[in-house]
Formats: structure tokens, sequence, C-alpha cells
């Protein structure tokens, strides 16, 4: 086979190819400084309802405190509202959002000083692109004279030397009487609550228990606690960094199904209505625990799902909480009730919610409720059964 | 208001490992990583590499023999000077078994099936195998550890001649299930499940001048699960998913977290070696590749987490000039471009884009002077560019950075015709410009993480290396084959006294024509 001559072609060759090389390292790229996704966020507070136009003759809602959290990136930010009702935030990370508003107000009505929350929120916004505006509606509400003032529901760990599985029944509920009057709890209702019903008027609870009493059997003084335990026995000598509730005030009893244990000596709560389990567990992961007040439990009947329905507006006092608090978007609770979420911790550490305290009367405090969960709460990492931890500022 | 950070002088480094597949090809520079199983899964067992980068119409034309072959090979990688997320330590065990078989009407049925453990040690956070691949979705969490890899995998070929010394197809499947596990808390599990199938034909114009076409489709998953033990409940997870160069998503686990991750892609690829034409030989390669990837977290509940678009292109061609008879002078170059995209998994928008190129290209003399050996001096320079623009937060790396690579191979005779092979080389990387822009703030992750990726990138670097392959005994033979590098950071105080070594080592038996 004839070839050809190859002797001149490799240095025109290399030369091309050196050539090429040489232009390509020799080439720098252009680069410029590329632009943050981070945006700044206005917020708007306004009040439709009349309230605020009433009073203050304005819609605009100013000095109310804005939270915005971020729900892929878990961050938190809060500020007030300026005089034009408008909360700016800035260099956020461009994410799905939940916003809430609170805010309370004083008023006079017929020389009668009277206090209301205003509260609104906002759930899985997309925030992102340009600078975002939005504007939130709230609604006034009213502070509660009774505040559940905390929920243990995080249960305890396994601990030597008894290594048992995770403990669950040293729960407890304690309410407050928040008011300058005495309460009567006689006849009122603690419930959990369901996930998942879109409805404006009711809730949907898979557990209810009354108080006992006939009208006022059951005084709670101002500054006074009930504590109502799931087991009312001493739980340290299971688990020894549980609590001793023994001396509870009530205790959740389940005759049905058998299997509950039971204080002879701690009054029972009555049973209204019990979807599942031998005790009233609340979830150690998450659930909503509401105080409420109604004539008849039974006048608005049952969901298919066999929750008992209570109206909305028969709920004193609510708290939604949650292992995960960036999971927003499973709230079972509106912004009439509960604006905010509360918990944030792992199951099984001992770990309590508390209701802050606001202010002392005197001696005795006045717990905050904004009706908005993620201000008026802190994590406490032991139960405070019957007191109240004073956190400070 | 942001502000312009910009190192001058300084180095890129990031292609460490291309040096060993380097050796492995025929031409020196040649692209690395060029074959998406070894680019996506990290597998480098050579009875694979050998087979799965080359257009299985040809295996019949070029693998004419029957045989048989047992290997075992071992590779790792120890020392300080890497990346943040790479292995401390890499030990990856192959036991193979090999054969191809000539069957009637010349067709040529070949295949590899092997047993593969690896073991990493100190491997940072990642669960992902394969974290500096241009996607920038990475699960995570807080511990740095072990993990045990257990996986078979295998690959079949069969190559058939169609038309009588003119038209040749093949195909070539490959298989791969692992999983390996992590040895601390929270213990992730990570199962792997690879296939790739490829389509070859092979056209034979004139003489010993061939063009070919292969299509080759590939799809990698790998599924991360970490279940919460029940002996370790007092301990709690804390798990980051990457999204980029900064700001990770920050989880504190309660019971499992569970990722998939699912690439697939296709390439196209033509092959050529024409003779007598001009020059004397000239050899050639084009490749194509598109992949994307979806990442999605949560079993029963799936949360996307982002996709990915990858882009690669690669050529390589040599030109062969026969000066004298046992003289050849080669020229040699080659190309590589990935461009990897990824996008927010929730905003229509694009987040991430990495881009790398290199091209490379160089002088070969092949000095033949007897039967069976040969002396071939070699040298090339390379130029590299990585650019990774976090566009969420607002980061730019650029590194550019050229190499100058020598490297001398020989071929010897041995005792009673056994044959050896050894080849010496070094690369320099060599200083360019490069900047790093940043947002006014970063975070932990950037702290942690990307500045000391950075660093390393920055770094000039020399490596060493040597290679070698003794075979004894004709038809029944064993060979040894041994690869080893050392690589030295210099002029860098971040790593010094810090190096990265490089090792591995084959043993086959090998019988031919049965």
């Amino acid at each position: 086979m004839k070839r050809k001559s190859a002797r001149n072609v490799p240095d025109i060759v290399f030369l091309i190819f050196m050539s090429g090389l040489l232009i390509w390292t020799g080439c720098e790229e252009k680069i410029s400084q590329p632009e943050s996704m981070r945006l700044n966020l206005n917020v708007t507070v306004l009040d439709t309802t009349g309230f605020s136009f009433d009073q203050f003759n304005k819609i605009f809602v100013d000095s109310a405190t804005v939270f915005i959290n971020s729900i892929s990136y878990y961050n938190f930010y809060d500020t007030l509202s300026d005089s034009l009702g408008v909360a700016n935030f800035e260099a956020i990370l461009p994410d799905r959002y939940n916003i809430s508003v609170t805010k309370r107000v004083m008023f006079k009505y017929e020389d009668v000083l009277i206090e209301k929350i205003l509260n609104g929120q906002l759930t899985d916004i997309e925030i992102f692109g340009e600078d975002f505006n939005t504007n939130i509606y709230v609604e006034p509400s009213v502070a509660g004279q009774l505040v559940l003032s905390e929920i243990y529901y995080n249960g305890s760990p396994p601990q030597s030397p008894y290594y048992i599985p995770q403990y669950f029944h040293d729960q407890f509920t304690e309410i407050y009487n928040n008011s300058d009057e005495v309460v009567y709890l006689d006849s009122l209702i603690i419930a959990d609550l369901d996930y998942g019903h879109a409805d404006e008027d009711y809730i949907y609870s898979i557990h209810a228990y009354m108080f006992p009493g006939s009208g006022k059997d059951y005084p709670l003084n101002p500054g006074e606690f009930v504590i109502i335990a799931q087991d009312a026995i001493d739980h340290t000598v299971v688990v020894p960094s549980s609590v001793d509730l023994h001396d509870a005030d009530f205790e959740y009893f389940v005759s049905n199904p058998p299997g509950d244990q039971n204080n002879p000596d701690v009054t029972d709560m009555i049973q209204i209505h019990h979807k599942y389990g031998v005790d009233f567990l609340y979830s150690v992961f998450n659930d909503a625990v509401v105080l409420l007040k109604v004539t008849d439990p039974y006048v608005c009947g049952y969901s298919e799902f066999d929750c008992l329905k209570f109206p909305k507006s028969a709920v004193l006092d609510g708290v939604d909480y949650r292992d995960n608090l960036a999971e927003v978007e499973y709230k079972r609770l509106d912004s009439s009730i509960d604006a905010g979420l509360t918990g944030g911790f792992d199951s099984y550490k001992n770990k309590s919610i508390q209701r802050r305290i606001d202010f002392y009367k005197g001696v005795r405090p006045i717990l905050m409720d904004n009706n908005n969960s993620s201000i008026d709460f802190i994590v406490l990492d032991h139960p405070t059964p019957g007191y109240i931890f004073d956190q400070g500022k | 208001m942001e502000y312009y950070r910009k190192y001058r002088k300084k180095t890129t480094l990031w292609i460490i490992g291309t040096v060993m597949v380097l050796l492995m090809s025929n031409l020196p520079g040649s692209n690395p990583y060029q074959d998406p199983v070894s680019f996506y899964t990290g597998i480098q067992l050579n009875d694979l590499s050998q087979q799965i980068h080359i257009n299985p119409g040809w295996l019949v034309y070029t693998d004419n023999e029957s045989y048989v072959r047992y290997s075992s090979q071992a590779n790792s990688a120890f020392g300080d000077f890497k990346r943040y997320l790479d292995p401390g330590r890499v030990s990856d065990s192959y036991w193979s078994a090999s054969g191809a078989k000539i069957l009637a009407g010349n067709t040529l049925f070949s295949g590899t099936f092997a047993y593969r453990y690896q073991n990493i040690k100190e491997k940072a956070w990642t669960h992902n195998r394969q974290p500096y691949k241009g996607m920038p979705f990475v699960m995570a969490d807080s511990s740095i550890g072990g993990f045990d890899l257990n996986g078979l995998l295998w690959q079949v070929n069969i190559s058939k001649e169609l038309w009588k010394d003119r038209l040749y197809q093949g195909i070539s499947i490959f298989y791969n299930v692992d999983e390996e596990y992590k040895d601390i808390f929270p213990r992730p599990r990570v199962k792997h499940r690879d296939l790739s199938i490829s389509l070859g034909s092979g056209f034979i114009p004139y003489g010993d001048s061939r063009l070919g076409l292969t299509l080759q489709y590939f799809s990698f998953q790998e599924l991360m699960i970490t279940s919460k033990y029940s002996l370790d409940q007092a301990k709690t997870p804390l798990f980051f998913k990457l999204r980029g160069l900064d700001t990770p998503l920050i989880f504190r686990g309660q019971t499992s977290e569970e990722r998939l991750m699912t690439i697939e892609g296709f390439s196209v690829s033509l092959d050529g070696f024409l003779r007598a034409v001009f020059p004397d030989q000239l050899t050639f390669q084009i490749t194509y590749e598109n992949a994307i990837a979806d990442n999605v977290d949560g079993g029963s509940y799936p949360i996307e987490q982002g996709g990915w678009r990858s882009e690669r292109y690669f050529y390589s061609a040599g030109l062969f000039f026969n000066l004298a008879v046992p003289v050849d002078l080669v020229f040699f170059s080659s190309g590589t471009l990935h461009k990897h995209n990824a996008d927010h998994p929730d905003f229509d928008v694009e987040i991430y884009e990495q881009i790398t190129r290199r091209l490379s290209g160089g002088v070969k003399l092949d000095f033949r002077p007897r039967n069976a050996f040969s002396f071939s001096p070699c040298l090339y320079v390379s130029s590299h560019t990585l650019k990774r623009t976090d566009k969420f937060n607002g980061i730019l790396d650029y590194f550019p950075g050229t190499a100058i690579s020598a490297e001398i191979r020989t071929t010897f005779p041995l005792i009673k015709g056994n044959s050896g092979q050894i080849n010496f080389g070094t690369d320099r990387m060599i200083v360019s410009e490069s900047a790093v822009l940043l947002p006014r703030e970063v975070g932990f992750y950037y702290q942690t993480v990307t500045r000391f990726d950075e660093d390393y990138f920055e770094t000039e670097f020399q490596d060493f290396r040597i290679n070698s392959r003794i075979a004894l005994g004709k038809r029944k033979r064993v060979i040894l084959e041994a690869d080893y590098h050392h690589i030295v950071p210099i002029g860098a105080s971040n790593f010094d006294k810090k190096n990265r070594d490089l090792l591995s080592l084959a043993l086959s038996f090998e019988q031919l024509g049965l």
C-alpha cells in the first residue's frame, strides 16, 4: 500500500493544534457576580372587618408583630408593622413561607376597657423572584379567661435501670385562670383534634372529656392552676426523670376499653367521646388541644370518620403543637384559635410547652395570650405541673 | 450590596482521579471518566473498563480469541489532600470472572461477573456516592464515618459479524446492585441499582479502517434511607439536604429520612480508525451524552428535591505519522465539556450551573527498535476550567488552570516470551487566575465545606505516577498490574504536608484459546 509522505505535515498539524490550544488557554472567561435570589418581603397588615376602622379610623394595622417562617429552611423572622401597616423583611431566601400576625389592642367601650387580639395568618405562600408584596388580613378575637398554661405531651425517654419503652402515660394538661374573676370549670371540655377537616364552623375531636360538676362545683380562682393527668400517679417510680402526678386535680379515666390505670383519689373527667386507645393520649408528635364550652356536646353530631364535632365559636383556648415546626401546612387550628405553632422538639425528651408570662398584676402572673402559640409558648426542658417557670425577659 | 473577592495566581485542581484513567487509555491525556458508568457510579474495575468504553460492535473484531480470566483487583485512595466531602480513605476490591467465547458465525459472547467490597473511612456527611459530579442536590447528615459496601455487578456482550469483513453489530449490558451502610449513627443505608445498555455498529469501508456508531442508554438509581434505630433513641440525627454551595436545608430527624436519586440518560458516540488517507493513521471518537436526574424525598409521600440536567461532550483524536520503520510520531488531542444545570424543586427557576472544560493535546514518539520492545516518550498540555455558579445564593467559583504532563511508556520482553510494560509520568498543574465571588453574607455550609473546597481547587499540585504490567506465560498467563499515584500539593499552607496516594493492584489468571 502506497502511503503519502508525511515529512512536513506533522509540523503544520502540530502548529495548528498548539495554536488552538494557546487560544483556548489564553481566553479568559468573562465572569461577573451572580445575583443572589434573596429578596425583600413586604407584608401589609389589614383589618377589613371594620373593627380597626371603628376604633382607630383606619384599616392598616400598625405595631402588629408579623412572623414569617421559611418552610424549607426553617428560618424564623419577626418584625413590627409601621404606621402604614407594612412589615418589611430584607434579603430573605426564596421559599414557601407561613406568615402570621398578632396585635393586642385595648379600647374603651362605654367607659369599659376592653382588650382584643387581632390575628391573621397565611400559609404556604411561594415567595421568590422579584421583591414580594402581600397583604394579610386580621380578625379580632378575645383573650381567654381560662388558658391552657402548660401541656406536657412529650413523654419520657427510656432510662436506666428500667429500659422500658418510651413512656407517655405521664402526660398532663394545666389550665390557668388568667382573669381577675373566679371561673368555674364545670362542664368545660378538653378535646384533641383531627387533622384535615376544612371547615369554617366546626372542629373535629378525636377525644373529648368533660369536667364534672353542675355549674359551680369546681371554681378556679384568679392565678390558680388545675392539673388534668392522663394517669394520676407518681410517674417517677417508673421513669425517674418523669413527674409525680399523684395529687393531680383531675384524671382521664377510660372505662371502655378496659386497661386504663385509675387513681380513686383523683376526680375523673367524664368521657364524652373516645375514638381510639386505652387512654386519652395526646400524640407525642403533633396534635391540637382545645378547651371549650358548650351546653350540649352532642348537638353538632359526628363526622363520617367518627369525630365528635364542636362549633369553633365554643373554643375558649387552643394550642397547636408539632415536632417539626416547618410543617405548618399540617396545622389543625386556624388563626382565630391559634395563629402559630409550638413544639419543635423530639419525642420522649421530658420537654414541655408552657405559656409565657406576659406581665405581673401585683404578684399574680398574667400569661401571654395572643392566640398565637409561636409567640405565647416557650419550651421547657422539664414539665412544671402546678407552677409557672418564669423565663424572664 | 455584595462584594467581590478575587484570588490571583492560584491554581485550579479539579480532576485528581483522571490520571488513573489516562493510563488505561491508548492515548495519553484522553478523556477522563467519559463512560457514564465510571463517571456516575465510581465503579473502577479494569475488566469492565476495557469493555464498557468500546463500541460493542467491534468486540468480535478486536477480541477474536476465546479466553477465561479470574481477577482480583484492589483500588485504594488515601491521604488528606482532598475535597471536604471526599473520603479520607477508600479501599475498593473486586473479585471477577471474565470470559469470551467465539461462537459459530463469527459471534463473540463475552462478559464479566464480579463481587465488589468497598470500605470507606472518614467520609464526611454525604450519603451520595458521588457528591462532586455537578449535581447540587446531595443528601447528608452531620456525621463523619465509614461505609461498607457489598455489591454484585456483571456485564454481558454479544458481538457479531453481520457482513463479512464489512459490518459488525454488538450489544453490551451492564448491571450493578450494591448496598452500603454507614457504621456510625444515624447509620444511613444506601442501595444502588445501575443499568447500562449499549448498542454498537461497526463498518469497515476499506482495508482495516473502521467507522463505528454507539448508542448507549443508562439508568442509575441511588436510594438513601436513614431509619432511627431503637438503640439510638437518645440521639437525634441532623440531616443536611444540600442544594448548592451554601444554605442547605437542615432537619432534625425524628424518625427517618429517605431520598431516591435517579439519573437517566443516553449517549451517542462516533468512532473511527482510518489508514492511508491522511496522515498514516487517524483515530477519533466524538461523544455526546445527555442525562437528567430526579431527587425525591420520602417514600409514600414523595417530595421533589430538585431536577438536574447534564450534557457532556467529548472528542479525542490521534494522528499517527510513520517517520521511519521503527518510529511513529503521534499527535493527539482530546476535549471535554460538561454542563450541568439544576432547577429549584418548587419554583420554575435554575439555581445552579456547573461547567467543566478540558482541552488536551500533545505529541508522542513511538520507538519500536525490535520485537516486543517499545519506548514512547510523550509530552502534553491540558487546559482545565471549572466554573460553578450558585444562582440561588449568589456565589461564583471560577478555577482555570493548565497542566503540563510528561510520560514515558516502555514495553519490554522478559525471559521465555513473557512481557512487561512500565510507564512513568508526571503532571504539573500550573497557576491560572481564579475567582471566587461571594454575596455579603455566607452561611455555615459555605464556611465549612465550600470554602475548603475552593482552597483545594486553587491549590497547585504535582502528580507522580508509575504504572506497570507484567504478563507471565503465553496461553495460560498470570498478569500483574499496578498503578500508583503520589499527588503532592505545592505551596499551599492549607494542605501543608498533606498528600494523596492512589494505588491500584490487579492480579489475573488468564487462559487463552479455550
